[in-house]
């Protein structure tokens, strides 16, 4: 009881913390619909790791679940390319909160927001053996053309700066005309469940068309 | 400016107390996710405060609270537990329980240092 006591508080204050940073950028009604989003965003990646018992969640899945009503794309606008991987529970909420804004960036301003857009999200195994990185890609193309942002948000923070400290990771954010590309790579050992998961022999052609 | 060590196991917390101290007027020494993060800091960072996460994925903050003992420094205990189901070395330590809002936080640290300054006004050879 006291560990779920625990837990309920550590979420509360993330919750809080979500709501305090949505309040700073945004009016009341865009609020409400920023905030609603991304605790959707937080109970997906609570879902995924309930069924799991917190033993990690596939990377296939977990991009799945962070596209919410884009899901639907996927096979189609939407190509996912990875192995087999699980990533630990912490690793999983961050990069879904990243996944999250990086979704809801391309459906106002990017490839999900006209007809023709592509998102294509990959992930693998990078780097030596010794040190085995976890890289993972969000490259949009075919969209409208992009304009760096005029100013920085908390999406911004939580894409770049929120995942560089979680899991120690390189973070590139390109607002190529082309497309917006978002790259990270991070030591394999600070993302994988468990760390030693180093099979890469699994579903590449995970909703692939 | 006072600068403040944050160790704090999750990233949006950590961020937004980064975000709070800094508007508040506090210099960042330095943001840990785990102990072995924060005792890196601290060799080669000096801090003037801590606040420390009670429990980092799982790993209690211990090692960290001894480092500072030795330097000397003040720090703030946060979790999310209960303050009598932490260890019992850390039970004395100022602590804040989670959620709290940043004015609570701002206003523990502050405490903390006028605290720190005069014990060592009372201790000058401290």
């Amino acid at each position: 009881m006291r560990e779920v006591n625990h837990r309920a508080k550590n979420l509360l204050a993330v919750v809080q913390a979500v709501a305090r940073q949505t309040a700073g950028e945004n009016d009341p009604k865009v609020f409400a619909e920023r905030f609603a989003a991304r605790l959707s965003c937080l109970a997906a990646c609570q879902d995924l790791l309930v069924r799991s018992n917190w033993r990690g969640v596939s990377a296939g899945e977990l991009v799945r679940s962070q596209l919410a009503h884009f899901v639907g794309l996927v096979g189609t606008r939407i190509l996912l390319d990875g192995p087999t991987l699980r990533l630990s529970a912490a690793a999983a909420q961050t990069i879904g909160m990243a996944l999250h804004e990086l979704a809801t960036n391309a459906g106002k301003h990017g490839a999900l927001s006209d007809a023709q857009g592509i998102v294509e999200v990959t992930w693998n195994l990078a780097g030596s053996d010794e040190a085995p990185e976890f890289v993972m890609c969000w490259h949009e193309r075919n969209g409208p053309r992009v304009a760096p942002p005029e100013r920085r948000g908390f999406g911004h923070t939580v894409i770049v700066r929120m995942v560089e400290h979680a899991l120690d990771a390189a973070v590139s954010l390109e607002h190529d005309p082309a497309g917006l590309v978002w790259r990270m790579s991070a030591p394999a050992q600070l993302v994988l469940d468990p760390p030693s998961n180093l099979d890469t022999s699994g579903d590449g052609s995970v909703g692939e068309p | 400016m006072v600068s403040v060590l944050i160790v704090e196991d999750e990233p949006v917390l950590a961020l937004e107390m980064e975000n709070a101290l800094q508007k508040a007027g506090f210099a960042i020494a330095g943001i840990a996710g785990s102990c072995l993060k924060a005792l890196a800091v601290l060799e080669c960072r000096d801090c003037d405060l801590a606040v420390l996460d009670a429990n980092l994925r799982g790993s209690c903050v211990e090692p960290v609270v001894a480092a500072l003992q030795a330097r000397g420094k003040p720090y703030l205990l946060i979790s999310g537990y209960d303050r009598t189901h932490l260890a019992s070395g850390l039970r004395e330590a100022p602590f804040l329980p989670k959620p709290f809002g940043s004015d609570a936080l701002v206003r523990a640290l502050n405490n903390l240092r006028v605290q720190a300054k005069t014990q060592n006004h009372m201790h000058p050879s401290c």
